[in-house]
């Protein structure tokens, strides 16, 4: 089973900063903003520490409202558990973002099937299907279209790279890597 | 119909809308835990204003910097609301970051998609 969060920032495998809360909405601001200071003090140009950031968001959100295991506190707010890590590799100049979280098993092909829906696509088709799903959706009041895949792959260098490892019959171990 | 104005937090916009004035805008970064629930009740005003209720003029400012894929669908619900309703005079604003390569790629999305709002990127 997966510890909790736990966030690790890394140069060329030489870590600058970690820590390891219970994901929650202030434990995401904080890590938001962390992040945010940290990319900034590096001087990452604006284009990538905005897609540094939203898809640090994006994976963290994920985790919270999807994971298997997730709970609601008292004062009614989300919590859950997973690992998040964000590397920079210098010869590439490129920064990966991968996390870690329990999945329940039957909701794997779901995850397969969005994720297959933007393989190969390039930047223009991947606007392109963002705009169809925003479009196409029947009640504005619902919950999302299932852009999050989406927004992902438009910010990631690299198709998106996962792997489900099963723990037991139901519960597995979901791996998500996206590369900026 | 009554103001809805709300302060910025961490990872909510600030938001004006202001029926007298007829000034609509959102400001910040907009990642809410519950990002649809925050955007409904902002949604609904707008179509109530947008639903014969309208000012000769009216101002739409969205100032966001980062976003989340929900609120994504939540501008495009927010855009759709006034692109279907009724107005007079309408002026609607992207703001942008002039130094991010990608500032102006969510702008081109929805400024495509909503033509007949003829949104005008501003940089700042």
């Amino acid at each position: 089973m997966t510890s909790d969060l736990e966030i690790v920032i890394e140069i060329d495998e030489n870590p600058i900063y970690e820590f390891s809360p219970t994901i929650n909405e202030a434990s995401i601001v904080a890590s938001a903003s962390e992040i945010e200071r940290i990319l900034k003090s590096n001087h990452v140009n604006p284009a990538k520490l905005q897609d540094i950031y939203e898809i640090t968001i994006e994976l963290m959100q994920n985790i919270l409202n999807y994971s298997y295991g997730h709970s609601t506190s008292e004062d009614n707010k989300k919590q859950a558990t997973g690992k998040i890590s964000l590397s920079y590799w210098s010869k590439e100049d490129v920064y990966i973002i991968s996390t870690t979280n329990l999945i329940a098993l039957n909701t794997q092909d779901k995850i397969k099937s969005k994720i297959a829906e933007v393989a190969g696509l390039d930047n223009k088709a991947l606007r392109k299907l963002t705009r169809e799903k925003m479009r196409h959706r029947d009640d504005k009041h619902e919950r999302g279209a299932g852009l999050g895949f989406i927004v992902m792959a438009r910010k990631s260098s690299k198709p998106i790279e996962y792997n489900i490892k099963a723990i037991d019959e139901q519960v597995g171990n979901f791996t998500i890597t996206l590369v900026i | 119909m009554e103001n809805i104005e709300l302060k910025k937090t961490d990872n909510a916009p600030a938001v004006i809308l202001n029926y007298a004035k007829g000034f609509i805008e959102l400001d910040g970064k907009s990642y809410p835990e519950d990002t649809f629930e925050f955007y409904v009740p902002i949604i609904v005003w707008l179509e109530t204003y947008f639903g014969g209720k309208a000012q000769p003029k009216t101002v739409v400012n969205i100032k966001l910097t980062y976003f989340n894929s929900a609120t994504t669908q939540s501008l495009f619900d927010i855009l759709d609301a006034i692109q279907d309703g009724e107005y007079h005079e309408l002026e609607v604003n992207w703001f942008y970051d002039a130094d991010n390569e990608n500032g102006l790629e969510d702008f081109e999305d929805y400024a495509d998609e909503f033509a007949d709002l003829n949104i005008k990127a501003v940089a700042r």
